[in-house]
């Protein structure tokens, strides 16, 4: 860890003086229980980091309520006082909460979000808050009422002087004159969840670059100003007679231990030898594990395309996301060279 | 015949034939795993089956006269003031009942009977119920625990008070409940070992069926929740398992709320149960999980209690899995849409359904099972599932042998039928005439929806395979299906029947419509379309001939000789029914005119025209559209441009064409122009010659959606040829000052031109 925080004080003395971008990075928090240790904080509060993204709730319909309604909300009493960090409350929105919402109840709530979060941030005891970020993946049959919600949400974040972002999808990119443009002030694109998860013969789903390219080709006529979202997480994909039947996430680290149990195969293939609990779940003999992760190699990779393929700009990279075995899957010498990519203009 | 025509809807489209409400016995527990998909998709209304199962243990143990919906209203519905007021008429008999309970049976009950010690638990559960209840999940939880703690204190005075077990068992519910969700999780633990021991737990029902009382699993559930609360997730699991096995009210949360980590928590929880029936119960639980391989849990319980309950449970479970994957997978019509939606059958089902074979095989030749013969079933089920038809029937036909429960006759009467027709080789004329005979009368067929489906499917394929396309469709649709695209080939393969000398009955069915009318004239009636629709009007004429004169007109009635200015095509054609024709007699005058030209030719110019005006008005863009098409669809406009003629129709298995051809219509306005001897009739050849154009230029590339839709598009060149002509040649004839005045897009044309 204590390299890696170098690896940010080094990032700041490399800033060259003839760039005139300006690339922060950030990470993403997406854990409701997940206490962050204080090796995680000392990180994020270096004055060189940008910001932390961090996910307050998602919302969802509930059948019950017959409305949408919060679920999975971060646990303030886990994080310890984050004053002096840059923090932009996240939240995920399910489609499916669009598909039965009326307009009529957008209003109320986007009040009850507001409520909410003005209370999880007091509990988180935050500093300013300048930026919203939301995360929907809309279709085209609830992208009207989702771009009303947008709309209405950025009027009001704006009457306290907070801007509003919203998550893009590659698809959402490249076929922007189909799904739309969120009425948003700036877009995050995220880069990853590119294969076919429930297909066996993905590869890795989390990416793949050949999937990437294809989706940039409209990028520069994007209207929203974009900051990028890199995956550095990594999975394990249970399928069983061919179906995915789990997602292991994080990966175990019993599937590349423990030979008594499993068995490495071909490329990135586990088998399970015997039947056995994982994390609670009850694998049986003959199940097939797709393992899942991002390489060094495969994220520079990505960086210099991304580079190389979107109008220069000053944006921000952020990494998805932050966990303690994700951060110290990679290595601290790691990480400039993905964000001097994009520091040239 | 029933059509069932493709579906749009992505759910599962496949056949079952087990019926486990007489496979299983009818406990709440098998109900519940043959129940499995149900519940994954819909969810379980598991908070009015507790409502319910509370209330009617109110009854039969308080108060057996009351309605439950008498002790709804006390228990539910009421406050505490009513509650207290409850309470004063039960000790005094001076008050009188509250006016909402004077026709209540259960408030009466109480009164008569005194019950002090009923209305006091109801006044503390009352006092409790804003600590323990749903809250608005947009606030933060806010439970007073100070409130709570309190609660708990006045609940164990109220225990020591009271004399009777069954309210010290709700006091001590109300009260582990509070801690539990107070947190106060040791308390929770240390409430419930306390005051336990002190109550001999309720236990209802008829003599020797009695079941103890659902309060107590409610507790024990709220003591796995403390006991998961404080991490020892082995205890918990365990008593979740209790709750799963006893309490049909708490039995999908006990289900979710089961967690073990690894194999030394499993372990663990094994050597907690008492017996193998709980043992049994835990891998029930493991087994019960979505996607799980139940085999191995099957051989785990078989070899602890070989006659558990939990076995048959799981056989049901997995069968209905494979009837999923493999159940008539070689000819279910909809198999492609469930391999892209429902990952059906999954890639190693073949295997699997070998390996339940050789267990239920296994386990019958054993003998150690409850009911050997239901194994034995079961394995010829799996070998009808897995397409060996005639290994199945071999197989039920033994165990029909030596059956006599009645149920389980039917469930082989069953499989034995789906046996007999999924083993149908070649559709040859027997095999139709026993087809015929199980869709009119057999009781199975009639009463087990699989079966029309199953059928249908099967039959299709072998017409299929015989190349018998009109058969095979017939197998699926009305002849109606056909109108919105006829097809020549299944046209003619069921006019083939209709010349057959000795047909089958299904043959007979196949060509006859659902009121019994033959379908002969209707097929003539299609083929005719198909000649008009490649402009051979001389052999349509011969297919409309076939039909009786006097029948022409049940085909409709239309009159595209009518030159209309604008193309209206929901505008109401002419009143005057002489104008109006029939298909045939359309074509007859298309043919009269045809021999007119060549008859008079000198004056054919006015034939030429009237021809032209036939054609465009059945074209796509007429008001007469529906002489060469029975089905016309707005939203076709929108792919003019595609190339495309036939477009996805819903419930229509070849789609909807179009007929957007007006070559031949232009071809008669250039020869009816130049043959026309005065300016009039020319000016109106040209215009009609000029409505040709326009439509070319819509299915062109040249043409560009204008950005409003009101806006009249600029007409290029080379699509305006005889709007330029008519502007050129003809502006002094009376059909151009009309045409300028009506005329919106020629007018516009002409403004752009000046």
């Amino acid at each position: 860890m204590q390299r890696f925080l170098i690896f940010f004080l080094f990032l700041a003395a490399c800033q060259r003086p003839s760039s005139p971008l300006r690339v922060e990075s950030g990470f993403y928090h997406w854990q409701a229980l997940s206490r962050l240790d204080s090796n995680r904080i000392e990180v994020l509060k270096r004055p060189e980091m940008g910001p932390l993204y961090l996910r307050l709730f998602d919302i969802d319909w509930d059948e019950q309520w017959q409305t949408a309604i919060p679920v999975g909300s971060l646990q303030p009493e886990l994080f310890p006082s984050l004053p002096d960090l840059t923090v932009v409350p996240t939240f995920f929105l399910t489609n499916r909460t669009f598909r039965h919402l009326k307009k009529e109840d957008l209003d109320a709530l986007i009040e009850a979000m507001l409520e909410k979060t003005d209370g999880l941030l007091q509990e988180l005891d935050l500093g300013q808050i300048k930026l919203w970020q939301i995360d929907c993946d809309w279709t085209e049959s609830t992208r009207q009422l989702f771009f009303e919600f947008c709309t209405r949400l950025r009027d009001r974040l704006q009457e306290r002087g907070i801007i509003l972002s919203a998550t893009i999808r590659l698809h959402q990119l490249k076929y922007s004159d189909r799904t739309g443009i969120p009425p948003v002030d700036r877009g995050t694109l995220m880069v990853y969840n590119t294969g076919k998860i429930s297909e066996p013969a993905t590869k890795n789903s989390i990416l793949d670059l050949l999937e990437v390219t294809p989706y940039l080709d409209k990028s520069d006529n994007y209207p929203l100003q974009l900051d990028l979202a890199l995956p550095i997480f990594a999975w394990a994909l249970v399928f069983r007679e061919g179906k995915l039947v789990r997602i292991l996430n994080p990966l175990p680290p019993e599937l590349e231990q423990d030979t008594s149990r499993f068995l490495a195969e071909e490329d990135t293939w586990v088998a399970v030898k015997r039947s056995t609990f994982l994390n609670g779940y009850y694998l049986y003999a003959g199940d097939r594990i797709r393992l899942e992760r991002i390489a060094e190699s495969e994220l520079r990779d990505l960086a210099a395309l991304l580079a190389e393929k979107l109008p220069a700009a000053d944006r921000q990279i952020l990494f998805y996301h932050l966990d303690e075995h994700n951060l110290e899957a990679y290595s601290p010498q790691f990480w400039l060279p993905i964000l001097e990519q994009f520091q040239t203009p | 015949m029933n059509a069932c025509g493709p579906s749009d809807d992505l759910g599962f489209q496949g056949y079952s034939f087990l019926n486990p409400g007489i496979v299983l016995s009818q406990d709440s527990i098998a109900n519940y795993f043959i129940r499995f998909d149900d519940l994954m998709t819909a969810g379980f209304p598991e908070v009015e089956v507790r409502i319910q199962d509370n209330l009617s243990e109110w009854q039969a143990s308080v108060c057996e006269v009351a309605t439950v919906e008498d002790i709804r209203r006390v228990v539910y519905d009421s406050d505490s003031k009513q509650l207290s007021v409850l309470r004063t008429a039960a000790i005094s008999k001076s008050q009188t009942l509250p006016l909402n309970f004077r026709d209540n049976g259960f408030a009466k009950f109480i009164q008569r009977n005194q019950c002090r010690e009923t209305v006091d638990y109801l006044l503390f559960a009352k006092a409790c119920e804003p600590y323990v209840g749903a809250q608005n999940p947009w606030k933060k939880e806010k439970r007073d625990t100070k409130k709570m703690l309190e609660l708990i204190d006045r609940g164990r005075k109220e225990f020591r008070k009271t004399d009777s077990n069954y309210m010290r068992l709700r006091y001590t519910y109300q009260m582990v409940r509070l801690a539990h969700y107070a947190h106060e999780y040791d308390l929770a633990l240390e409430l419930y070992d306390f005051l336990i021991p002190k109550i001999d737990i309720p236990r209802f029902g008829e003599e020797g069926e009695e079941q103890t009382s659902l309060i107590y699993y409610w507790l024990l559930g709220h003591k796995a929740g403390a006991l998961r609360g404080l991490g020892d997730r082995v205890q918990a699991s365990y008593l979740y398992a209790q709750v799963f096995a006893h309490c049909p009210s708490r039995r999908e949360a006990a289900f979710r709320s089961f967690l073990l980590r690894n194999d030394e928590e499993w372990e663990a929880c094994l050597l907690l149960c008492q017996n193998d029936e709980e043992r049994a119960m835990l891998y029930a639980i493991r087994a019960y999980e979505k996607d799980s391989r139940a085999i191995e849990e099957m051989q785990a319980i078989y070899k602890l209690d070989p006659t558990s309950k939990f076995l048959e449970m799981l056989l049901v479970k997995e069968i209905r899995e494979l009837e999923k994957d493999l159940l008539g997978v070689e000819f279910n019509d909809n198999r492609k849409a469930n391999k892209r939606y429902h990952r059906r059958p999954k890639s190693d089902a073949g295997e699997y359904v070998i390996e339940l074979q050789d267990l239920a095989r296994q386990y019958w030749e054993e003998k150690d099972v409850k009911r050997p013969k239901l194994w034995q079933m079961a394995e010829g089920y799996l070998e009808l599932i897995a397409g060996d038809y005639y290994a199945a029937s071999q197989t039920l036909r033994e165990v029909q042998k030596f059956t006599t429960n009645p149920h389980m006759e039917e469930q082989l009467e069953v499989l034995l039928l789906a046996a007999q027709i999924g083993g149908f080789g070649e559709p040859t004329d027997s095999v139709e005439t026993i087809a015929y005979n199980i869709r009119k009368g057999n009781e199975w067929y009639l009463k087990y929806q699989s079966f029309p489906d199953y059928m249908r499917d099967k039959f299709t394929a072998m017409y299929d395979e015989m190349k018998r396309p009109g058969k095979a469709f017939r197998c699926q649709h009305e002849l109606a299906d056909l109108r919105s695209n006829p097809q020549e080939d299944i046209i003619l393969d069921l006019m083939k029947i209709l010349q057959e000398s000795d047909p089958s009955p299904l043959e007979r069915l196949f060509t006859e419509n659902p009121d019994g009318s033959s379908i002969k004239n209707d097929l003539h009636d299609l083929r005719a379309l198909l000649y008009m629709q490649d402009n051979n009007f001389e052999a349509a004429f011969e297919e409309l001939r076939e039909i009786p004169r006097t029948r022409w007109g049940d085909y409709g009635v239309f009159d595209p000789f009518r030159a209309t200015l604008k193309d209206c095509i929901s505008c109401p054609h002419s009143l005057d029914s002489i104008d109006l024709y029939t298909r045939g007699a359309v074509v007859e005058r298309i043919l009269d005119l045809q021999y007119q030209i060549r008859a008079r030719p000198d004056s054919n110019a006015v034939f030429y025209l009237e021809i032209g005006v036939a054609l465009y008005n059945m074209t796509y863009f007429g008001h007469s559209w529906n002489v060469m098409d029975y089905y016309r669809s707005g939203s076709s406009w929108r792919y003019l441009r595609s190339g495309k003629e036939v477009f996805h129709l819903y419930g229509s298995p070849f789609g909807n064409r179009e007929t957007f051809d007006v070559d031949l219509a232009l071809y008669y306005f250039e020869k009816a122009r130049l043959a026309a001897k005065s300016d009039e009739l020319a000016a109106k050849a040209t215009y009609m010659a000029a409505k040709c154009e326009l439509v070319k230029f819509y299915q062109s590339t040249a043409y560009q959606e204008p950005p409003g839709a009101n806006q009249i598009p600029y007409i290029p060149p080379e699509y305006a040829e005889n709007y330029q002509r008519l502007m050129d040649y003809y502006s002094e004839t009376i059909f151009y000052e009309s045409l300028i005045e009506e005329c919106l897009y020629f007018r516009s044309y002409a403004l752009r031109q000046n």
